[in-house]
Formats: C-alpha cells, structure tokens, sequence
C-alpha cells in the first residue's frame, strides 16, 4: 500500500517551520516560487531584481515567523511582504523615470480624462496571440506605471485580492485602493496604446 | 515618483464593472444578470487586463530556493556569530550575574571619578553663586550708606572698633555701623552678610571714615572701597596668627575678595594687598590719606 501523502496548508507549514521542521520552509517556497516570482518580475521590471527580491521576502517571512497570527492566511501575508520590500527596493532606486503619457496623447495635462475601454475594444488583440514585439509592448506599458498603481493592478488582477484584502494589506483606506485601481486600468490602457501607436509610426 | 497618471481615471460604467469583476475574481461567469452592453463592457475590461498575461515571466530557476536557503543560513549564522562575541561578558551563575573583582574595581573607580568631578564642578558653582550674591549684597548695603549720607549730612554711619586697637598703636577706628543701615531700613539685614562667611552677624570688611577724612578724600578725587570682603590677613593678626599677604578670602573659595568702590562699581581683588594702613587699597597708595579697613 503505498504512502498516503498528506497535504499541509500553508499555515501549517509556516507553523511546522517554527518548531523545527527543517522540510517545511522549502516546500513552502516551492508552492509559491513561480506565483510570487511572476508578480515580483512584473512590479520589479526585471528578473534579476525580482529574484533578490524574492530571496528577501522569504528571509523576512523566516524572520517573521513567530509573529504570523496562524488564523490568518498565509498567502496574503506574503505578497504583502513581497510588495513592501518590492517597494523599498524601488525607494532606494527611485531615479526611473516615467513617461507621462497624458502629455503625449493629449497634450493638455490638465482636469481628469475619463477613458472608456468600450472605445477601445475594436483594437485589443488577444493576448494569446500576441507576437514577441507587442510582448514587449505590454512590458513597456506595464513598466510605465508608477509603482503604487501597479502593485495594485498586480495584486489585483494575479493574486485575486479583493479591495478589502489590498487595503489590509498596503496600509491604505478602501477608497484609494478603488480610485488606485481605477487609474491603474486606465493608465495601462492608455499606455498600451501609446505604445502601439509609437509602433505603428 | 511622480507621473502623469493620476488624471487619468474609467469612466463611470467602465469603474462600476471593474468593482463588480474585482468581487468575483476577474470571473465574468459569476456576474449574473448582465445586460448586453454591461456583458461587453466586462469582456472589454477583461481583454484589456488580458494582456497583462503577455508580459513576458519566465518561471522560476531550480537554484532559487537553494540560493534563498543560503541566505537564510547566512543570516542564522551572522547572527550566531554576533551571540558568540557577547557570551563570554554574560558570566552567570546559579543565582544570576556573577560580579568579578575587577569589574567591581573598574565600576567603583568610575563611580569615584564621576563624583569628585561632580563634587568638583558643584563647589566651583558654589563658590561662583556665594560670590554673586555676595556682590549684590555689597551693593545694596553701598545704597544705603549712600542713602544714610545724603540723609545725615555726609556723615556715614559709624562705631567705634575698639577691637582692632592693637594694630593702630592703640588708636580706636572709626567703621561703618552696618546694623544702624539695617536698623533704619536703608538695608535689610540679611545683605550685611557675604553668604559664603557663614554669618556671625556680619560677614562683610566695612571700610570707616569719619566726615572729616571723607571731605579730603573727594578734595582729592581718589576712588576708595566703602565695602570690602571679610579680609583673611586680619582675621590672621587679630588672632595673633602667622599670616600670608596673599590668602584669598575664605568666602568664596579661592574666587578672591569682593570690593565696592564709591562710584558704585565692585570689583573683585584675588588677594588682600597688606602695608601698614593701606589693608585693602588695591593700588597701594593712599596719596597720604588715611585709609583702612575695620571688621
């Protein structure tokens, strides 16, 4: 009869982690290594920075441990840690510099522009059929937005966290979260764009 | 960071759809009820999110968790490293932290210093506020004698010093009477005593003239000392003591000995300057005058 193989939550590995359990971290890192490892490429813009990234998240959450409330789930509590440290990462590196695009498209710069993705329908490719050079586009508009609407827009639409979640997560009130959310959607959609008609020139 | 974004905001509808599809995960399937238009406003919004899948990841290498792994074992082992440099100074016994000798020699002499240079510094404060106070007391008491010599025709109040006859051939002094000032309210008493003299019912040196003396004086325009300090070389000779001309006054410390002129000013002298009757001229010279200083 073979050997029944149990199934831990994530709690419960981080818990097993603490009383010496020398084989639960590293599962626990393997169960998140390409979830979390996308996120971080996506919010960090690069590999090599997500990767560093990565390996401080899990130092702190090794770190924290102790401190983890086991009633709580484990995986919010980690891209948590994961943004913030994502985030001193780009405080410390702060000299990017970022294209402002209503300059570009509208050229006035002034009041609030209010953009309908109906309107912009007609021109979406799918994205499963999208070639290496508009890849590399969806990269640049991704890369172009500031990073506190675009951890939003990851943590959002990746990892499935409700505004609530967000909120608990990033210190900030439920109703910048929606606005946050809102422009990041909004900016993205424009920055394709722009991208694409850069392209098209 | 800053950049053009912020103006940038959905409209209404496309902002109320994407609520509704952040509640359900993104999955359009659990939006019931839709409307044609509000189904292609969701497809809309989710093509667009859509792209976001382009982007470019590549999954994780085999070595990442190996790599995390060592810097975990790193930071274990620097912080083992930080635990192992303190322990030796951390000797306990049964009954907790035991104190060696040379601890208790090192803490003990650490404790002396800082108190001597404490008590050090207090008696220099000391000495510098018995010295301030001092000063004012004297000018107080010079008011008054003002007051009591416009009062009384130029005359000073004055008594006999009977005590210090023996120095001047038997001849009796005249001095100031400091308690006829505080008596008739040109001072209170508590300023006819320096406050590092310790009391005795007089801590100040008065200077003494009688009205006749005070005419050649001004006659001749010389500044003199109305009030002068307790003088520590009379004290010596009254008490029939050897005596050093320049011991400072016992008041103040070591600070010197305080004097007030006639024009008001108090000035401050490191030692008495002792010649005959010239106890307490700075200068030394009394231009024939007769001067001296009684307490």
């Amino acid at each position: 009869m073979p050997a029944e193989t149990v199934l831990h939550s994530d709690e419960t590995l981080l818990t097993n982690h603490i009383d010496g359990n020398a084989s639960a971290f590293p599962e626990l890192m393997d169960r998140y290594k390409n979830d979390l490892l996308h996120f971080l490429i996506r919010f960090m813009g690069s590999r090599a920075v997500a990767e560093d990234v990565f390996q401080d998240t899990f130092l702190q959450i090794h770190i924290s441990a102790e401190t983890f409330d086991p009633s709580r789930r484990f995986k919010p509590w980690l891209f948590t840690i994961a943004a913030n440290k994502g985030r001193d990462w780009h405080r410390k590196h702060s000299k990017r510099t970022v294209l402002s695009l209503s300059q570009n498209i509208s050229g006035d710069g002034e009041g609030t522009r209010f953009v309908d993705l109906m309107e912009a329908d007609q021109k979406l490719p799918d994205a499963q059929l999208l070639d290496n050079e508009q890849k590399d586009s969806v990269r640049n508009a991704v890369d172009q937005l500031p990073n506190h609407l675009r951890e939003i827009l990851l943590l959002s639409y990746f990892q499935q966290m409700s505004y609530v979640q967000i909120a608990d997560s990033l210190q900030i009130p439920l109703g910048t979260v929606k606005s946050r959310l809102h422009s990041a959607v909004a900016a993205f959609s424009q920055a394709w764009a722009t991208e694409n008609n850069e392209d098209d020139a | 960071m800053t950049s053009g974004f912020e103006h940038l905001k959905l409209s209404k509808e496309d902002a109320e759809m994407l609520d509704q599809l952040v509640d359900v995960g993104f999955d359009m399937n659990q939006l019931e009820f839709l409307s044609t238009e509000d189904e292609a406003r969701a497809k809309s919004i989710l093509k667009m999110l859509g792209l976001l899948d382009a982007y470019p990841v590549e999954d994780a290498s085999e070595t990442l968790i190996d790599a995390t792994l060592a810097r975990i074992d790193q930071y274990e082992a620097q912080c083992s490293a930080r635990l192992q440099i303190h322990a030796p100074q951390l000797e306990t016994t049964k009954k907790g932290f035991r104190i060696r000798m040379p601890d208790l020699i090192g803490v003990a002499a650490m404790v002396l210093v800082t108190v001597s240079v404490f008590m050090a510094l207090s008696k220099s404060a000391r000495n510098q506020s018995f010295n301030n106070e001092c000063a004012s007391n004297m000018a107080m008491v010079g008011r008054g004698i003002f007051n009591y010599a416009l009062d009384h025709n130029g005359r000073t109040p004055t008594e006999q010093a009977t005590e210090v006859a023996s120095l001047f051939g038997g001849i009796i002094p005249d001095r100031t009477d400091a308690e006829l000032l505080a008596e008739q309210g040109y001072c209170e008493h508590h300023h006819l005593n320096c406050p590092g003299h310790g009391g005795e019912g007089g801590g100040f040196s008065y200077q003494t003239q009688s009205a006749e003396s005070w005419d050649e004086i001004l006659k001749q325009g010389k500044v003199f000392f109305l009030l002068s300090d307790r003088n520590p070389i009379l004290d010596k000779l009254l008490a029939n003591q050897e005596h050093d001309p320049l011991t400072p006054s016992p008041s103040h410390g070591a600070l010197g000995q305080n004097h007030l002129r006639d024009d008001g000013s108090i000035v401050t002298g490191a030692a008495p300057v002792f010649g005959g009757d010239l106890i307490w001229v700075l200068d030394g010279k009394n231009n024939g005058i007769d001067i001296f200083l009684t307490h």
